[in-house]
C-alpha cells in the first residue's frame, strides 16, 4: 500500500499570524472547526498535500513536520525506536477519530504517524 | 533518574572509532610512506571519499559500518561491539540532548502552570468533552493554550487519548496535591529520559527543592565553584579525546516574588519593549 506522506504541520509560536501570513501568501484557507481547534489548511490546489498549524510552546521552536499515513500506528512507532529514533508522543486516539503519534528520527528531526478515522 | 552507571559488560574504548582510525592509518603512513589514505580504505573495502569524510568527521558512523570496518581490521567482535555502543552514546548525548532540555522545560511548566493540572481535573468529570474549545471555555483561557499544554502533558505522559470520548489522566491521585504532582512529573521526566536512552556515558538529573531566596546567591556561587572544580579533573588530563557539555540550571518555578504592578493603574505589558517594532 505504501506509506504516503498525507500533511505538513507547521509548528507556530504565533499560529494565527502564521494563518494570516500563509492565507494572504497563497490564497490558503484555513479552517479550526474541529474538536482540537487545529487549524486545519486547504491549499485548494487539488494535488499536493493539505496542512495545518499547530502552537508551539515558548520555550520551543517554529518549524515545519510531516505527517506519513501508516496502517499501524503503534508498530510504526516501535519500529521507528527499534532504528534508533524515539517516541515522543505515543500513539494517541485524537477526538476525530484519527490515531497520532510523534516520533523523531535518528537525527532528532520529528515527524508524525497518521492513520485516518476509519 | 539516572545517579549511577552499570558496569559495562565490555570495557569502554578510551578513544571513538573515527580517532582510532585515524591513529591506525597515521600509524601505517609512518610505517610504510608509500601507504596512503587511498590505499587504507582499499584495504577497509570503502570508498576513499567516504573515508575521508568518516575520518573529517563530516560522516557518521553507524554500527553497520564500525562492523565492517572492524571486520577488515581484525579487531575482536567485542571490541567493535564496544566501539558501536561507544558511538551510539555519543550520538544519544548530542541530538537528545534538545530532546532533553524540552521535556525539562515541559515538565517545569507542567509544575508552575495550574493550566495543565486543571485539564487533568477536567479529564476527570462526567460532563468532559473531549474538545479544545470546550476546556479553553471552561478555563476561560485560549484554545492555543490549551493546546500548548495538551502537548505537554501528552509528551510527559500524563495524559493519554484512549478513544474520541475518553481522554486519561495518568497521574492517579496526583493532581490534588500540587507536591506529589510535583513528584510525580519528575517521576514521569526522569522515566522518560531513560527511555531515550540516556546512555553510560551522560548523566541526568534534577530536582524541585523548597528554599529561603536569600540564600540563592550562595547557591549560584556553589555552582561556580564546583564548574572550576570539574574544569580542573578534567584540565589535568594531558590527553583528552572527547567534547561534552554540562548545563545546570537553577531557576524559580513561582511567580511569588515578582514585582507587584505599578500603582498608577498602568501594567508593565504597556511599557513599550525597545526591540519590538511598531
Amino acid at each position: 500500500m505504501g506509506r504516503p506522506v498525507m500533511q505538513f504541520q507547521i509548528l507556530s509560536k504565533d499560529p494565527e499570524r502564521a494563518a494570516s501570513f500563509y492565507g494572504r501568501l497563497f490564497e490558503w484557507k484555513v479552517d479550526a472547526n474541529n474538536a482540537l481547534g487545529y487549524r486545519q489548511i486547504k491549499t485548494g490546489a487539488g494535488r499536493g498535500i493539505e496542512g495545518g498549524i499547530w502552537p508551539s510552546p515558548p520555550e520551543g521552536h517554529a518549524f515545519v513536520q510531516l505527517f506519513v499515513e501508516v496502517g499501524d500506528v503503534g508498530a510504526h512507532a516501535a519500529r521507528a525506536a527499534e532504528l534508533g529514533g524515539r517516541v515522543v508522543i505515543p500513539p494517541q486516539k485524537l477526538p476525530d477519530g484519527d490515531e497520532l503519534a510523534i516520533c523523531a528520527d535518528a537525527e532528532g528531526i520529528p515527524f508524525g504517524l497518521y492513520r485516518a478515522a476509519r | 533518574m539516572k545517579t549511577a552507571a552499570r558496569a559495562p559488560a565490555t570495557p569502554t574504548p578510551a578513544t571513538c572509532f573515527r580517532r582510532f582510525l585515524q591513529s591506525d592509518l597515521a600509524r601505517r603512513c609512518a610505517g610504510n610512506p608509500h601507504h596512503s589514505l587511498r590505499a587504507y580504505a582499499m584495504h577497509l573495502g570503502v570508498d576513499h571519499s567516504t573515508l575521508s569524510q568518516i575520518l573529517r568527521g563530516k560522516r557518521a558512523l553507524t554500527a553497520t559500518t564500525i562492523e565492517k570496518l572492524g571486520a577488515r581490521l581484525d579487531l575482536a567482535p567485542a571490541v567493535v561491539d564496544a566501539y558501536a555502543a561507544r558511538e551510539r552514546a555519543a550520538s544519544l548525548s548530542t541530538h537528545d540532548g534538545e530532546g532533553e532540555r524540552r521535556l525539562a522545560a515541559d515538565a517545569a511548566s507542567v509544575v508552575a502552570d495550574p493550566t495543565h493540572s486543571a485539564i487533568l481535573e477536567l479529564v476527570s468529570l462526567a460532563e468532559f468533552r473531549a474538545d479544545s474549545r470546550w476546556i479553553a471555555s471552561v478555563l476561560g483561557i485560549d484554545v492555543d493554550e490549551v493546546n500548548v499544554a495538551l502537548h505537554r502533558l501528552l509528551r510527559l505522559g500524563l495524559l493519554r487519548m484512549e478513544s474520541r470520548e475518553r481522554w486519561v489522566d495518568t497521574t492517579g491521585d496526583a493532581i490534588a496535591d500540587p507536591g506529589a504532582l510535583t513528584a510525580v512529573v519528575l517521576r514521569r521526566l526522569a522515566a522518560t529520559l531513560e527511555r531515550l536512552g540516556a546512555g553510560e556515558l551522560s548523566d541526568h538529573s534534577a530536582m524541585t527543592v523548597a528554599l529561603r531566596a536569600d540564600r540563592v546567591p550562595e547557591a549560584i556561587a556553589r555552582i561556580a565553584r564546583f564548574r572550576a572544580e570539574l574544569a580542573s579533573l578534567f584540565a589535568a588530563d594531558a590527553r583528552r579525546d572527547d567534547v561534552y557539555r554540562l548545563e545546570i540550571h537553577l531557576f524559580p518555578l513561582t511567580n511569588l516574588r515578582s514585582e507587584p504592578e505599578p500603582a498608577d493603574g498602568t501594567t508593565r505589558d504597556a511599557v513599550p519593549d525597545p526591540l519590538e517594532r511598531p
